[in-house]
């Protein structure tokens, strides 16, 4: 079902909205929640409320693409379920996320859900991904917006985990360079 | 807090980017070969054993979705099939399905017979959308993706289920002697597995079909009414336009079936026009405790078929997949007697039956 068709459900109030976003999608949100939470309940659990979330949404909401619209909410429901859920350990080995291996490249004082500044990064950060070769720009939206881990990425890429790795860093090492160009760093 | 730098990438990166393989939660997935599609064809609908009777007093879905008095009316139009099916876990029963000339709804009620299967129901009962899926398939067991949507709740010791589809052009080719067999299933469980059924949907209501002058054709019948627009703003604006016309007395009976006060009434009517004011009962009918009900309607863009997700470039341009046509549905909430209403006001256009 074409995604204007759902969100024409959801816009008209139709339960069948969650029910075909969820046929449509539900495979598509759990897989990007278990990446992060690598718990089969704990994906399930972050689809329905990513539902919910949505039919809470739309209207006024109007996705131009509702699988990632739907794929954002999931991935930052499972981020919030797995830093809570990590909190609660009080362990001493923190357990971290590869979106934490970016953390520094984050500049300080910028708040990204509402500076008005983040818009102008947004556009460069974009324009960084978008100059980037197809593979190396699909292997880090794949490390870092998917969380694949470093053995997948090596099995799925056919390259070695070392190369992916050493790739990833210098994809890491270009943005820094880059932002810190712009001014941002 | 951390912050997400990848929060602010572009929709079209993240759909580049997606992993083709994807985790499908559940240990085991439902598999239906031809052979479990024609054997439940063959012999139709199994009797249960004396030893496997178990009574249950929960309502069937037709008065779920619905309510008592239009589960009674349809039972007095002769509407009710009550055909079984099941395994060790489940009995899935085909309570009603209910056929115009453009769309249809299947009834079901699946109650557990063993503790497995109550086990399931309880879960279910604590979400708002139980993990309830539907195959559609060709007599010979091939699967047939035909837009249908179900909807299922969990309510005291069984899962009312509603499927609900129109006659595409897509369904007209793959089901011309309109069976539709078909299998629910959980992504969760297996315990619904190999219960497939046969659910006839040729046009069971009457249904009236009248074509505008400008060529829009309207579709009524006991249960809505669908109008087929030329295109998004036109259908849009139908929603402020289009009504019934009725035969005296037959708006307060079918006011009546939805639980609606004249007071009600008069407090949408007065300010709202065409299937606005249709919406706005019921949902003011839906708000009391129905849970949505069967549903009320609304402007679809309906595709012919699957017409596969946009890439980037399509997404950015706007483009639309696949041949498709603008609708706009009313749904009763409850079933009316067509003959109540004497034909369709649309625009400023009175079109009788």
């Amino acid at each position: 079902m074409e995604d204007e068709r759902i969100i024409a459900l959801f816009e008209s109030r139709s339960t069948d909205a969650v029910d075909e976003a969820s046929r449509q999608y539900g495979t598509y949100c759990r897989t990007v929640a278990y990446n992060i939470l690598l718990s089969e309940e704990d994906s399930e659990e972050c689809l329905n409320d990513a539902l919910l979330r949505t039919w809470n949404s739309i209207p006024p909401e109007h996705p131009a693409s509702l699988k990632a619209y739907l794929g954002r909410i999931t991935r930052n429901l499972a981020i919030d379920r797995f830093r809570r859920k990590n909190a609660e350990k009080r362990s001493s080995d923190t357990v971290s996320l590869p979106i934490d291996e970016l953390a520094d490249l984050v500049p300080s004082g910028l708040n990204i859900e509402s500076d008005i500044d983040a818009a102008e990064l947004k556009e460069k950060l974009n324009g960084f991904i978008g100059s980037l070769e197809r593979e190396k720009r699909i292997i880090f939206v794949q490390r870092y917006w998917y969380m694949l881990s470093v053995e997948e990425l090596a099995r799925k890429h056919h390259m070695s985990k070392s190369k992916i790795k050493m790739q990833l860093l210098r994809t890491r090492s270009l943005l820094r360079e880059y932002l810190t160009k712009e001014g941002y760093l | 807090m951390k912050q997400d730098l990848m929060e602010m990438i572009d929709d079209k990166y993240i759909l580049e980017a997606e992993p083709n393989e994807q985790i499908k939660s559940g240990k085991r997935k439902f598999r239906i070969s031809a052979a479990a599609a024609a054997i439940a064809a063959c012999t139709g609908l199994m009797a249960l054993t004396a030893a496997a009777v178990v009574h249950y007093n929960s309502r069937p879905s037709t008065e779920e979705y619905y309510n008592s008095k239009t589960d009674r009316i349809i039972e007095s139009q002769g509407l009710k099939i009550n055909e079984k099916s099941y395994n060790s876990h489940f009995e899935v029963t085909l309570e009603s399905v209910l056929a115009d000339d453009y769309s249809f709804k299947i009834f079901l009620t699946a109650r557990p017979l063993d503790a497995k299967g109550k086990e399931y129901v309880e879960q279910a009962t604590s979400t708002m959308f139980p993990d309830l899926h539907l195959k559609t398939l060709k007599e010979n067991g091939d699967e047939v993706r035909l837009g249908t949507g179900i909807r299922a709740r969990a309510v005291d010791d069984s899962l009312a289920i509603l499927v609900t589809g129109v006659r595409s052009k897509e369904l007209k080719d793959a089901l011309p002697d309109n069976k539709m067999y078909m299998a629910i299933y959980s992504e969760e469980s297996n315990l619904l597995e190999s219960i497939v059924f046969c659910a006839d949907i040729n046009p069971n209501l009457e249904t009236r079909c009248v074509t505008s002058k400008d060529g829009i054709k309207i579709y009524a019948s006991p249960i809505g009414f669908a109008l087929i627009g030329k295109d998004q703003q036109t259908t849009e604006k139908a929603v402020k336009s289009t009504f019934f016309t009725w035969k005296e007395g037959g708006r307060e009976r079918f006011l009546d079936s939805i639980g609606i006060t004249a007071e009600q009434d008069k407090k949408y009517s007065s300010k709202n026009r065409g299937v606005e004011w249709n919406y706005l009962i019921l949902g003011e009918y839906y708000s009391k405790d129905m849970n949505y009900g069967v549903g009320g309607g609304g402007v679809c863009f309906y595709t012919e078929g699957y017409a596969g997700d946009p890439t980037p470039e399509e997404l950015e341009k706007g483009i639309r997949r696949g041949y498709g046509e603008y609708v706009m549905t009313v749904d009763f909430g409850c079933v009316v007697d067509i003959n109540d209403t004497t034909g369709i006001v649309y625009g400023n256009e009175t079109i009788p039956y």
